[in-house]
């Protein structure tokens, strides 16, 4: 009997000890945040240096001291771009981490799970990197929990800029404008261009194809001898990069000599540089490096102090992510918790050091990111890449885009 | 016209896929699922080459070369040969097994990031109009003439030279050839070889005409398709199988969607096992020897 | 203590052949086991619940998986597209006509029994190598259709789904899949086990070893196999059913070729023919990831891995594969045999009747 009651206590105790342990501390010890992205798969090379760049914020914010006397301890997991590794990722972050935030850095075809999850636990969850922004970021149709801070804005204001962009490029050119829309086979990226297949016809331009490519296809030929067969002298695609790349060299390869104008990605910016075709335009939400902003040579050199090995101009957008980040913790103060933060969240106001040309701005009603556009391309005279467009804000309605000469 | 030129561009580069199968199989009885893995790591060490001597085609392609024969005999030595005799499903899952190793491992060296080596080498993928309106690239064009010399160059090679008719002798019956003083395994390992050093071209190739990164090591494994259809054990059945899976895909994505034409040379491979398992030019019994 | 191991060589009636659990170690083991599953929960926290949730579905899918690879020596490189048909049996069923978790899961036992006998047709004609082929396209060809339906249907955004209900009990927590898959697994292994002990399982070892030979002792070889082949898919689509209502998603990403690995991994781990060892090899595979990013997380050499710590999880499972492939082909049902017979025989180092 004696034995059962020890036991009993000795039980308790423990139990106890380890109920203690766990407890919440008063104090803020650390922020915990949760990053999923696409670290691995077919997507990972358009997501995984934006992992890259704000594992490096965070690692150099920490060893500076961290925000408010807090280091911030992030859990990394990696959803494969896959949705069902994204809900279970969603499960481990928000209901057993009990992260205060999760920054998402993947494809769009893993925001239905995230987004339910977060519904559920009031948890906010960012779009980071070059997440894009869903179509119902504002508004009444919106999810309060979501805020976009990745460099792709929704289909729709992408559609503003880049339709009217390959208008402005043809009538300077002086051609023949016949276009090809070209998308990933994944949800938002047909969005995109079925947005884009509207305006196009608004705007009067000749359509003459439209297809939607798979990830990770292994030769585009067929394809693209169809685009080919159409006529089109323009080909515009929003997407990953791999897909644009893939689609232009297939096209070079049958003799097809037309302007290829696409979003950007991570990799754009080193795209240009590799590829060297004169006739390709990326058209960034967000500033490449040829700007020379003071900001690069900080990331440069953070980058070298770590041991960083992907190229600097891939992990821009993940510095900016950081940028953002820091600010709202800041804000949310030493005793955070998910409810403040998505209050904070709601009329934050952030600079990153011009790497967006715009603050980032987000009220209850509206979480996009105030948006300006460019476009650069491969400059042959001065073999560099450069800027050929002016700035420009796009909201709601067609952009004015003013070529450079 | 124009489309016939894309069907041929893409048979030729199946057909070097296949014959890597081909050689494997008919060396050690084993359908290696890492072939394409192997592909990506034969490319990768070209491109470090490439990115080292600033460059050197030349070097590069013969470092890949090398390294790529180095790398094939020593799967066979490290990792078939310790399961031969062992059922035919544990070879194939073994290579399985080492497909994944090697795409960790080259991921875990050159990181997952995507690089285009089309770069150092400049004109190659300027195209050609070779008649009114069809053009050819350069990289296409070699990629042709490379896959018809060594659909006729091997064959002819296993004919006439002594260490072909060894080869020969190895696979029609190992242990014969054992007894007359063939060494068998280093005959093997030449065979995976020369299997991993045709999938380090195929890889070359695809990398200097699409892009390079682990991803696409799936690209290398579509290869087994013309190889089954033409009889995995028969290297003259690789051309027609590689032009009937490349007729499938191209006209695939052409008439019905970019998207069917990633299941198109498998829906074609389902049809051809089920018509003629042994495929066009494979010989019957070998359904039976396994 | 007394030791009542029986021996096939001193059991004196047929009642003791039938027995399930036949030794005090067995019995012993079991007993534990079980107690150790029913408090299991207490002690883990919610997401290493959800990982035995995740255990308990690739049990059923290694078990499936076992039969047909394992017991009847038929080898399957679709099992990633049978788990598909099986997610997608939920989806589609849910989507278009709202139907509940009993339907959906019975439908996807029948739908999985019929495409067994679509894909076992070429097995009667194919063996060995070209019957891996055939599979490994069969997945393929299933998983871009899938795809296709998926971009028709929902934009290609893929399926959310509410959590079922059973009698009116709602199966939302962690801790309530915990207690509805714990019975719903252990009764697809006694399931497993008793079909081994039947003329089923006699019919389908003695293929594996020799068909020619099995079809002389008067097996109908032709239907062996396909009756193999529909039990396998049926319980493989069954577990993708579970596995579509435990993550509430459903998208065909998810059903990769990676997912095939892992299934292979787990009954190669675990040890080919073996139920004891596609239990063990699914523990196995499930738990490693999650360990080694928590590893990761916790370990300073590892912390610099940084995002290469997951393309590192995939090399250990191709890097353990080749292993036990090489080197422990019976896997880790063998070690485990290995160390049940050193303890039960201890001191001794063998036993005499077993030469």
């Amino acid at each position: 009997m004696l034995r059962s009651t020890q036991i009993t206590v000795v039980a308790v105790a423990a139990l106890g000890a380890a109920g203690l342990c766990t407890a919440p501390a008063g104090a803020q010890t650390a922020y915990k945040i949760g990053i999923s992205g696409a670290a691995t798969g077919p997507a990972s090379p358009s997501y995984l240096p934006h992992i890259e760049g704000i594992r490096t914020y965070l690692r150099q914010l920490n060893d500076k001291g961290g925000i408010n006397g807090a280091k911030v301890d992030v859990v990394f997991v990696d959803d494969k771009a896959a949705p069902s590794e994204a809900a279970s990722n969603a499960k481990r972050l928000m209901d057993d981490e009990q992260v205060l935030a999760v920054g998402l850095m993947s494809l769009s075809s893993t925001y239905a799970p995230m987004f339910q999850a977060a519904t559920r636990t009031k948890t906010p969850v960012l779009l980071l990197g070059q997440a894009v922004c869903p179509a119902n970021a504002a508004g009444s149709q919106m999810n309060p929990f979501v805020f976009c801070g990745g460099s792709t804005s929704d289909p729709n204001t992408a559609g503003y800029w880049q339709v009217p962009l390959v208008k402005a490029l043809s009538e300077k050119q002086g051609d023949q404008l016949k276009l090809a829309l070209v998308a990933a086979d994944i949800p938002i990226s047909r969005q995109g261009i079925d947005f884009m297949e509207q305006l196009a016809k608004q705007l009067n331009v000749q359509l003459v194809d439209k297809q939607a490519l798979p990830m990770g296809a292994a030769d585009v030929s067929g394809a693209a001898s169809r685009i080919v067969a159409s006529g089109a002298t323009y080909v515009t695609s929003w997407s990953p990069v791999t897909t644009a790349v893939q689609m232009l060299g297939a096209l070079r390869r049958q003799g097809w000599n037309g302007w290829y104008i696409h979003n950007h990605s991570a990799e754009a910016e080193d795209t240009l540089r590799q590829l060297k075709d004169p006739k390709l335009v990326m058209s960034p939400e967000y500033a490449f490096t040829v700007e020379k902003l003071p900001v690069f040579a900080e990331i440069e050199a953070a980058a070298k102090k770590y041991g960083v090995t992907v190229p600097v101009d891939t992990m821009v957008l993940g510095w900016a992510s950081g940028m953002m980040l820091e600010a709202a913790l800041k804000q949310c103060g030493p005793s955070c918790v998910r409810e403040k933060l998505v209050d904070v969240l709601n009329s934050l106001d952030v600079q990153t050091a011009g790497i967006y040309p715009d603050a980032i701005k987000w009220s209850r009603g509206d979480h996009t990111r105030p948006a300006s556009f460019t476009a650069y391309a491969w400059d042959q005279k001065t073999q560099a890449v450069k800027r050929i467009t002016e700035w420009s804000r796009v909201k709601g309605e067609l952009a004015k885009v003013k070529v450079l000469d | 016209m124009s489309l016939l030129i894309v069907i041929v561009i893409q048979a030729g580069f199946y057909a070097l896929l296949g014959l890597g199968y081909v050689l494997i199989y008919r060396a050690t009885r084993v359908l290696n699922l890492a072939h394409g893995d192997l592909m990506v790591f034969g490319a990768f060490i070209f491109y470090q080459a490439l990115a080292n001597s600033n460059g050197g085609l030349a070097t590069a392609v013969l470092a890949a070369c090398v390294g790529a024969m180095l790398l094939g005999a020593l799967v066979y030595t490290g990792i078939m040969r310790p399961l031969a005799g062992y059922p035919v499903a544990v070879g194939v899952l073994a290579t399985i097994a080492l497909g994944i190793g090697l795409r960790s491992i080259v991921t875990l060296i050159w990181s997952g990031q995507t690089r285009y080596p089309s770069e150092y080498v400049g004109q190659l993928g300027r195209p050609i109009e070779i008649a009114a309106g069809v053009f050819i690239s350069g990289i296409d064009a070699v990629i042709v003439v490379f896959a018809a010399l060594a659909l006729v160059g091997i064959p002819l090679l296993l004919q006439r030279a002594a260490i072909g008719v060894d080869m020969r002798g190895v696979a029609e019956n190992a242990l014969l050839a054992a007894q007359r003083g063939i060494n068998i395994h280093v005959i093997n390992a030449l065979s995976w070889a020369a299997a991993t050093l045709m999938a380090t071209v195929a890889g070359v190739f695809f990398s200097l005409k699409v892009r390079l990164g682990p991803d696409i090591w799936y690209v290398g494994l579509a290869g087994f398709a013309p190889a089954l259809i033409g009889g995995m054990d028969s290297l003259r059945g690789v051309a027609i199988g590689a032009v009937i899976v490349a007729a499938a895909e191209v006209l695939a994505a052409r008439y019905i969607a970019p998207q069917i034409a990633l299941a198109a040379p498998f829906l074609v491979l389902l049809i051809a096992l089920w018509i003629r398992p042994w495929g066009i030019y494979g010989t019957r019994e070998e359904l039976e020897r396994i | 203590m007394s030791f009542s191991f029986l021996p096939s060589t001193l059991r004196t009636a047929h009642a003791q052949d039938m027995w399930l659990l036949d030794s005090a170690f067995v019995r012993l083991w079991a007993t534990a086991g079980l107690a150790g599953a029913l408090v299991l929960p207490a002690l883990l926290t919610n997401f290493w619940m959800g990982v035995a949730n995740q255990v308990f579905i690739a049990v059923i899918g290694a078990l499936a998986l076992n039969l047909l690879m394992g017991t009847t020596g038929q080898i399957s490189l679709g099992h990633a597209g049978f788990i598909a048909a099986g997610a997608f049996t939920v989806a589609a069923l849910v989507t278009h006509l709202d139907a509940p978790i009993g339907v959906t899961l019975l439908t996807a036992l029948v739908v999985g029994a019929i495409l067994g006998v679509l894909v076992g047709l070429p097995a009667l004609r194919l063996k060995g190598l070209y019957l891996a082929v055939s599979t490994l396209a069969a997945h393929f060809v299933i998983i871009v259709g899938l795809g296709q339906y998926q971009a028709a249907i929902s934009y290609g955004a893929g399926f959310s789904l509410s959590p079922p209900s059973i009698f009116g009990l709602e199966i939302a927590s962690e801790r309530h899949w915990y207690y509805f898959l714990l019975p719903v697994t252990l009764g697809i292994l006694l399931l497993n086990v008793n079909w081994l002990r039947s003329a089923y399982g006699r019919a389908w070892t003695a293929i594996r070893h020799r068909d020619i030979a099995a079809e002389s002792l008067g097996i109908n070889v032709a239907r062996y196999k396909l009756l193999a082949f529909s039990a396998s898919t049926s319980l493989t689509c069954f577990a993708g059913a579970l596995a579509a209502y435990h993550t509430g998603f459903v998208s065909v990403e998810a059903f990769d070729f990676h997912l095939l690995i892992q299934y292979l991994a787990m009954v190669i781990i675990g040890g080919l023919g073996s139920v004891l060892g596609a239990v063990l090899g699914a523990v196995f595979v499930i738990a490693l990831p999650n360990l080694i990013s928590v590893a990761a997380d916790k370990v300073p050499l590892l912390q610099g891995l940084g995002g290469k710590v997951f393309e590192l999880q995939i090399g250990v499972f191709g890097a353990i594969m080749l292993l036990f492939l090489m080197l422990e082909p019976r896997g880790l049902a063998g070690i485990w045999a290995r160390v049940r017979f050193y303890f039960q025989l201890w001191p001794f180092k063998y036993r005499a009747w077993e030469s």
